[in-house]
């Protein structure tokens, strides 16, 4: 059979028949359990305040409200921090940002438990807050220390340039916009265990926070996410709290909560993307070439560090975008302002850092009165020499010189180019543009040990597959991609393969689906667990059919070797019957991104990917 | 009278009296019945996840309107049969053909504002199959969606073709909304609140002497919004969903006579080919679903300063039919506004009716809206400009401005100023800075008042340009042209 296998076919998404007839089902749609609370959460009123009085005396005291929760309530540690500590669940004497979380209640339904709320005395002695990146960098206010990344000597080439332009480009938020808010149901279960529903990209930082915050072990509480209704990045970090807030309540009530923002609620109180200041002074020759360049980045972290390191430094890494900067420095703050912590969205820092040489090399176009796209051109990447990035790792299998050549020519760019100078010479009024931009982003998480994924792939005996990862489906389509894989490796076809909610039971200690990793960190491994057990029934077939395992193909939903072949459902079952194992779990770490690009040495920050490396040992258990 | 709404919910009957006037059919659908396909994005009209479509008698038939069940009240089901998305399936259980072509053009991907779009391009494909990405693009507006960019969904609406499905719910729907009209007006009194729907201008009248202070509501689609985001608590209803006799569109000696109760969907279509631009600005001002439930009647009586068509209306020299019981007066409406969400509306008095002058030959009428974002946003500024020139001269103009003070305002000085003259870059430049002269604009989150100055200024001066240069109508944005340029735009 050359049929092309799953993994060839253009599938449609894994739920797009459930989407169209509204049954698939996100976290607010799951069928409710009896007894059901709707939590709300009090926000703060102020951007920075000592909180001098605090009395929800009033709240409790409310018929139909079933219980209240603050920071002293709180029987475990009252952060959620994803990588550095800092994000109370609710404030605990200080307020650090208008629309804090403070105290959240529990009720019958949502309507009671908002009335419920204000009822509480809460007054508060206001400080001066620090709001901008200007005010911050005033006041070197910084959630986390200030970083460095350089290569050659900037300020020598700055100064030998024959030609130098200093500037500043003022980058601002962004809000997600996931279309489903942020939202978690906790259910407490026996021995107090908790099972959390959380719309979340990382279950297991959800797992591992509700049972910090709950003073459980990880091992009693499950984070469950079957999808998304989007995400962006905005439920990397900031579903923890949703998530905790809601089983905190549950776990004081011994009943199924709730928690669903409101959308005014959900903007005000969680993270967006981080506005960025970034000041250049770049020095160039009459063709308009880098000769050397100085970045100060400076980014809007909000009050506390959150993701910030990882996304400033991501920030740092895109200075260069598709351009070799001869001697660059790239000086990165990560100011401390009084607003919203702000998180991962899209690009992670990346597109901010391009921006700055974006306006930089207009910039020098401008000033040259030259086509900005002929500077861009004249700063690319080289394949031989002028290939080493700010942060000493060699660019490989750079085609970036050739693919803007072939945009430029079909896009008929010159010929555009002279059309709009025509209009623009004969219109006072109206003006019209145009703009060719490269980009160059780097794929995997920049800390090593989260480059890894797992996967569960269960055989049953009537031949039908039963997947799961730690990959979260937020409609990129992963789940899908997922299940091509594991079908294409057993010859089946794709409905054979089940694809299930990922769950913290199944696979553990997952990394958040991010970082443009997702499916090649989870396809890898359910790719590795397939093949394992693959490998298995082919040992079981060769037997069978008296010839030698590697004779032994899997297609078209059968098992052949010799002139025999017999059903994948038959080889599962005579598998099942030798007793061998047809549920292998994987992971797979993913080699060569490490990063000891600070300050010094060099390193290897990110995966190519015209050039994917995967490891030859993995692990199977 | 009925304490009872009666309508129908996809093929079954429904008869609703133990609920708050004010439990948004979104609530109703997902907490009561529980159908949780309808999703809540927004809660205020933006996103269209809430989308439903709603059936009305139509002649012999029904017609499906799609409208946002979150700011939508359920007590306005009266009457219609209301659709979700559950409800496309034919009596086969095969999907809807509009819901086989969005899983065919991968039209969906997070899947939460899915629902939403299936339901506009239902109620896009029952009246018509399009055969445009314009009148594709038209139809949702009112639909976000962060993953897709839009494009399979669109081809998702183009692929749909003229194949009807087996619609079980068309069948007999025309018949069974009528048998739900006993004729008697609806009254449903729950938990301190009243929703009253008159069913005449007469009795609407009455209602309202009775209760002066009711809230009357006129589509919702900002009322909505009392309700859902501000979480007020409105204790008496007067609506005019089942008032009959005040949407009628009508001309009468010159005059175009418009029912304060016209949903904007119903008027926009006349109001486009009387003036092209005010059918931009309502496309703007609103989605479909906003338009299919909101009034121009409900955008006047609000009082809002920053409406899009109290602007229009000054420049078009409308009148107000007000009416307060059996008493009927006239009033221009420049004079109808009195300050910050203060009208010259006396208590026990509405809006009945909008009167138009019809334009005449000579008479150039612009209107350009100022927003952060194209589609149904809040004007920062809306300028509306009603020039009549002879010759060269300004014989006559009319300027009405949004957005540049606490109401909506007429600026007589600055067309005093050009009325008369030539109409020449010089004369236009000192009327700007009369312009600048009279208003005093705030700032907020819209809009500085510094640059609300600036850009009431160079609309007049746009103005201008548009009138004189003869290459000025491909200036204008793509989308902001005639929409039949749209499809080659987006071809």
């Amino acid at each position: 059979m050359n049929a092309i296998p799953p993994s060839g076919l253009s599938i449609t998404h894994d739920s797009a028949a459930k989407h169209v007839t509204g049954e698939a089902l996100y976290v607010d749609d799951l069928p409710e359990p009896p007894g059901l609370l709707h939590a709300y959460i009090q926000l703060s009123p102020h951007a920075h305040a000592k909180i001098t009085r605090f009395d929800v005396s009033a709240v409790a005291a409310m018929p139909g409200v079933a219980a209240v929760m603050t920071a002293a309530d709180i029987p475990g540690v009252n952060d959620v921090g994803p990588a550095f500590p800092g994000d109370p669940i609710f404030a605990d004497g200080l307020v650090e940002y208008h629309g804090q979380s403070i105290f959240a209640v529990a009720a019958g339904s949502i309507a009671l438990a908002r009335e419920a709320a204000a009822r509480a005395v809460i007054e508060y002695d206001k400080l001066p807050p620090v709001m901008t990146i200007d005010e911050a960098l005033a006041a070197k206010t910084t959630v986390l220390p200030t970083q460095v990344m350089a290569r050659g000597n900037a300020e020598a080439a700055l100064e030998r340039a024959p030609l130098r332009l200093k500037g500043r480009i003022d980058i601002g938020g962004q809000e997600h916009f996931y279309l489903e808010g942020q939202v978690a149901m906790a259910i407490p279960g026996e021995d107090g265990d908790m099972l959390v529903h959380s719309s979340t990209q990382h279950p297991t930082e959800v797992q591992h926070l509700v049972a910090r915050s709950l003073k459980l072990s990880d091992h009693a509480v499950i984070c469950e996410t079957r999808r998304m209704g989007g995400a962006f990045g905005g439920k990397e970090s900031q579903a923890s709290l949703i998530a905790c807030v809601a089983a905190l309540l549950a776990q004081r009530t011994r009943r199924p909560v709730k928690l669903r923002l409101d959308r005014g609620d959900d903007m005000v109180l969680t993270g967006k993307r981080h506005e960025f200041r970034i000041d250049y002074d770049v020095g160039f020759d009459a063709d308009g070439r880098v000769l050397g360049i100085s970045f100060m980045q400076a980014g809007r972290c909000g009050y506390s560090p959150d993701l910030s390191g990882a996304i400033c430094d991501r920030a740092m890494f895109h200075a260069d975008n598709c351009y070799y900067l001869d001697h660059a420095h790239i000086v990165s703050y990560r100011c401390k302002t009084n607003s919203v912590s702000n998180t991962a969205f899209r690009g992670f820092g990346g597109p901010q850092g391009m921006m700055g040489i974006e306006c930089v090399i207009d910039d020098i176009a401008r000033h040259l009165g030259l086509d900005p796209l002929l500077v861009r051109q004249r700063n690319f990447y080289g394949t031989s020499d002028r290939n080493v990035t700010p942060y000493h790792m060699t660019v490989e299998d750079n085609i970036i010189p050739e693919l803007v050549n072939a945009l430029a020519e079909s896009a008929a760019y010159s010929k555009r180019r002279a059309a709009i100078a025509a209009f623009n010479a004969k219109n006072p009024w109206v003006k019209r543009g145009l703009a060719l931009t490269p980009v160059k982003f780097g794929i995997s998480f920049t800390l090593t040990h989260m480059n890894q994924a797992g996967a569960l792939v269960h055989v049953y005996t009537d031949g039908s597959v039963m997947l799961n990862h730690g990959g979260t489906e937020m409609g990129q389509g992963l789940y899908m991609k997922v299940a091509q894989v594991v079908a294409t490796e057993f010859g089946l076809s794709i409905d054979r393969v089940k694809i299930t909610a990922t769950s913290t039971a199944k696979v553990p200690n997952t990394s958040p689906t991010a970082a443009s990793s997702g499916s090649d960190l989870n396809g890898k491994a359910a790719q590795v667990a397939a093949i394992a057990i693959r490998e298995r029934m082919a040992g079981v077939a060769a037997k069978e059919f008296g010839v030698t395992p590697e004779e032994v193909a899997f297609t078209g939903g059968m098992v052949t070797g010799g002139c025999r072949s017999l059903s994948f459902a038959d080889v599962a079952k005579l598998t099942h019957r030798a007793r061998v194992q047809l549920s292998p779990r994987a992971i797979t770490p993913r080699r060569n991104c490490i990063t000891t690009w600070q300050r010094t040495g060099a390193g290897r920050s990110f995966i190519s990917r015209m050039a994917r490396r995967w490891p030859r040992s993995r692990s199977i258990r | 009278m009925r304490d009872t709404a009666h309508f129908l919910l996809g093929r079954d009957s429904r008869l609703v009296r133990d609920v708050s006037p004010t439990l948004t059919v979104l609530e109703y659908l997902r907490t009561v019945e529980k159908l949780c396909g309808t999703k809540e994005g927004c809660a205020e009209g933006d996103c269209g996840a809430c989308t439903v479509a709603l059936g009305e008698i139509d002649g012999d038939g029904v017609r499906y309107r799609a409208v946002n069940a979150r700011i939508m009240f359920t007590p306005a089901l009266d009457g219609k049969q209301i659709l979700t998305v559950e409800h496309l399936r034919g009596t086969d259980g095969s999907p809807h053909p509009v819901q086989s072509a969005m899983v065919e053009q991968h039209a969906s991907q997070c899947g939460f504002c899915t629902p939403g779009f299936v339901m506009s391009l239902f109620a896009l494909h029952h009246a018509s199959s399009p055969d445009d990405r314009a009148s594709v693009n038209d139809a949702l507006a009112g639909n976000l969606c962060r993953r897709t960019g839009y494009r399979p969904i669109v081809d998702a609406a183009l692929a749909v073709g003229t194949g009807r499905a087996d619609e079980g719910f068309t069948g007999d729907t025309a018949a069974r909304l009528r048998a739900l009209d006993t004729g008697d007006r609806l009254e449903l009194r729950h938990g301190g609140q009243t929703w009253i729907a008159p069913r005449t201008i007469a009795e609407l009248a009455e209602v309202l002497l009775k209760h002066p202070d009711a809230v009357l509501l006129a589509g919702g689609t900002d009322v909505g919004l009392w309700v859902t985001k501000q979480h007020r608590f409105l204790e008496t209803i007067v609506t005019l969903d089942a008032v009959r006799d005040m949407a009628a569109i009508e001309e009468v000696d010159g005059t175009l006579r418009i029912g304060a109760s016209a949903v904007y969907e119903d008027v926009l279509a006349r109001l486009e080919a009387l003036w092209p631009d005010v059918g931009i600005l309502l496309r703007r001002l609103g989605s479909r679903q906003i338009r299919n439930r909101g009034t121009i009647g409900g955008n006047i009586g609000n009082g809002s300063p920053i409406g899009d068509t109290p602007p229009v209306l000054i420049a078009l020299d409308a009148t107000l039919v007000l009416r307060r019981g059996g008493e009927e007066r006239l009033l221009p409406v420049a004079e109808f506004f009195l300050g910050y969400r203060r009208t010259a509306l006396a208590p026990g008095e509405f809006i009945a009716r909008i009167d138009l002058p019809l334009p005449r030959l000579g008479w150039r009428f612009r209107c350009y809206k100022v927003a952060k974002r194209f589609d149904q946003d809040i004007s920062a500024v809306c300028g509306a400009f009603n020039l009549e020139l002879a010759d060269g001269v300004v014989r006559d103009i009319r300027i009405g401005f949004g957005g540049m003070a606490a109401t909506p305002v007429h600026v007589p000085a600055v067309e005093q100023t050009l009325i008369g003259e030539p109409w020449t870059e010089t004369n236009v430049h000192k009327a700007m800075n009369i312009l600048d002269a009279t208003l005093t604009p705030i700032s907020d989150m819209r809009a500085s008042a510094s640059y609300r100055r600036m850009v009431a200024r160079n609309l007049l001066f746009k103005l201008f340009l548009e009138t004189t240069t003869p290459a000025a109508p491909a200036w204008r944005a793509w989308h902001e042209r005639d929409p039949s340029l749209w499809a080659v735009h987006h071809a």
